[in-house]
């Protein structure tokens, strides 16, 4: 950081002033402290707050990140239900089928596909940048579609296995409505292993926000952490990861508490 | 139907994987200054029979480039699913065996891997460690071998309670004797179905971290980095992040159709499951 014709003397307040002094041990004593103060130190290269970079940039990514959710629940639930009791095979075929296709195409290679159609070939979305409604939709897309996916396949599992209960049988035979049969019944009792998997997904969603972001420039923490790594500038490297790690952690503790929500039967000790 | 389909997904996944796997093998006779061979004059060449896939914005063949990622993304890919599988069976076999006390310390320790997402544990190992081809395969092992120590302790949980396991130990069969010739061989369906997921999904991280400049390094041609670079030129020529794109899709697709392909054939009660 000083180049090649530094003193010793120079090379000593650097290291002061980067924290590098102490021994290891009080250097992780000190960063610990700091963590409780919300103090994840300042950025290598310009010199400000981290904790102010994060909160500057925290709420796009939030924002991206329940879009994206809100859309792959939107499609993937409906999806798995509709292809779940279905008797025709061509259905139950391309139910698959569109399953294992949604799972195996990556966020960034959807990035670039929806790009090219929405902005190059048809111009009528922004390419990248945050601000209106439009330019939500590509990156939000390009994550809730693989997503959506893995959600149709687990509501589909899940609705197959309900659906094969004894209860809803009777209550098939009892003369309700299809309708009423799979959301009133079947749904309910197969909406255990959906939320988990929802739950599970918000943190790799974060995760796939750092590259989602970086295509369509979305300046959120994913863009953050990248610049940061590019640059080498560990407090916001390290700052990034510990809030997203957090957030993962925080979430799915909620998912564990909503289960006693859904099914009364589960107590959590 | 449902063996039709499953042989269906069987066959395609098959020949996406074999067709990989040639490609991979052709890619031995490019040598990496060959594949990054500038020559400005042909730039942004569509695909043509001189080259097969176009040239990118170097004017370098994009075939030549894509097939060495071909065998970087399927070396890295087995390797990581290879040494995961063996220290996440070494690992779930001990920790499900012993049980009690040992089982609740391995356990615990398993959640502590459980608590951090794994690309990002991945992502932050490798900026630490530095690009290159090792410390990614590092990296992914770290994060996944815990999805294999986790199903295998399930099983032999379940395995080791069969009667044929009671009948071993009533013989005089040591412990060890017990996990690798009874147990492990009975769980051969459920690993081959997990490894093929598992190598699909190393292969969507090994190539979103190349994609962001992680992977290997700059003069080797990988998958992400193609996808990447291609991505700056959709104006003037969108097949250069197309072909690495799909190349990654339908390789990934290949193994995801195998891993279900094989999961009805090896487990049709299971497989109306998930």
């Amino acid at each position: 950081m000083l180049g090649d014709y530094s003193t010793d003397a120079e090379r000593e307040a650097l290291r002061v002033s980067l924290g590098l002094s102490g021994s290891t041990f009080e250097q992780y004593i000190s960063f610990l402290m700091n963590l409780i103060h919300l103090d994840l130190g300042v950025s290598i290269f310009s010199g400000s707050s981290v904790t102010e970079l994060i909160r500057q940039r925290l709420p796009a990514t939030l924002e991206l990140s329940a879009a994206s959710i809100f859309l792959a629940c939107l499609w993937g639930i409906p999806a798995g239900v509709f292809t779940s009791g279905t008797k025709s095979k061509s259905v139950d075929f391309y139910g698959t089928s569109v399953g294992v296709l949604g799972m195996s195409i990556p966020g960034y290679f959807l990035g670039p596909i929806l790009i090219w159609i929405f902005a190059v070939y048809l111009g009528v979305l922004p390419v990248g940048g945050r601000g209106g409604f439009e330019n939500l939709i590509l990156p939000s897309l390009s994550l809730a579609l693989p997503l959506g996916a893995i959600l149709m396949r687990m509501t589909r599992a899940s609705m197959q296995e309900a659906l094969s209960q004894d209860y809803v049988r009777v209550a098939y035979s009892k003369g309700i409505t299809k309708r009423r049969l799979y959301f009133h019944h079947a749904l309910r009792n197969a909406l255990m292993p959906i939320v988990t998997v929802v739950g599970l997904q918000i943190g790799t969603l974060l995760t796939g926000t750092v590259i989602t972001e970086t295509i369509f420039s979305w300046p959120g923490l994913g863009t953050l952490l990248f610049d940061a790594i590019n640059q080498r500038d560990y407090p916001i490297v390290q700052a990034c990861i510990i809030v997203i790690a957090t957030i993962y952690v925080l979430v799915n503790f909620l998912t564990d508490m909503l289960y006693t929500f859904i099914n009364p039967k589960v107590k959590i000790s | 139907m449902k063996h039709l389909k499953s042989n269906l997904f069987l066959s395609v996944g098959t020949l996406l994987i074999l067709l990989f796997l040639a490609t991979a093998i052709f890619s031995f006779s490019v040598s990496y200054n060959e594949a990054n061979q500038i020559s400005l004059a042909d730039k942004f060449q569509s695909p043509s029979a001189t080259h097969l896939l176009g040239t990118d914005e170097t004017g370098a063949d994009l075939f030549k480039k894509i097939s060495i990622g071909t065998r970087i993304s399927l070396t890295i890919a087995f390797s990581v699913v290879f040494v995961s599988l063996f220290i996440g069976l070494v690992y779930g076999s001990l920790s499900g065996y012993k049980g009690g006390k040992t089982d609740a310390v391995m356990m615990r320790a398993l959640d502590l891997f459980y608590s951090f997402p794994g690309f990002l544990l991945a992502l932050a190992l490798v900026c630490v460690l530095g690009p290159s081809v090792r410390n990614l395969i590092l990296a992914l092992c770290i994060t996944g071998w815990t999805g294999f120590a986790r199903l295998v302790r399930g099983e032999v949980l379940h395995l080791k309670e069969m009667d044929f396991v009671q009948a071993a130990r009533a013989v005089g069969c040591s412990q060890l004797r017990i996990v690798i010739f009874y147990i492990w061989p009975n769980m051969t369906g459920v690993l081959l179905v997990q490894s093929t997921f598992a190598l699909a999904g190393t292969l969507i991280v090994e190539s979103g971290l190349s994609f962001l400049g992680l992977g290997a390094p700059a003069h080797i041609p990988t998958w992400g980095s193609l996808l990447n670079s291609g991505k700056f030129y959709l104006v003037e020529a969108p097949h250069i992040a197309f072909f690495p794109g799909l190349c990654i899709v339908l390789l990934v697709l290949g193994f995801n159709l195998l891993g279900d392909g094989l999961k009805q054939v090896l487990d049709p009660k299971k497989a109306s499951v998930v």
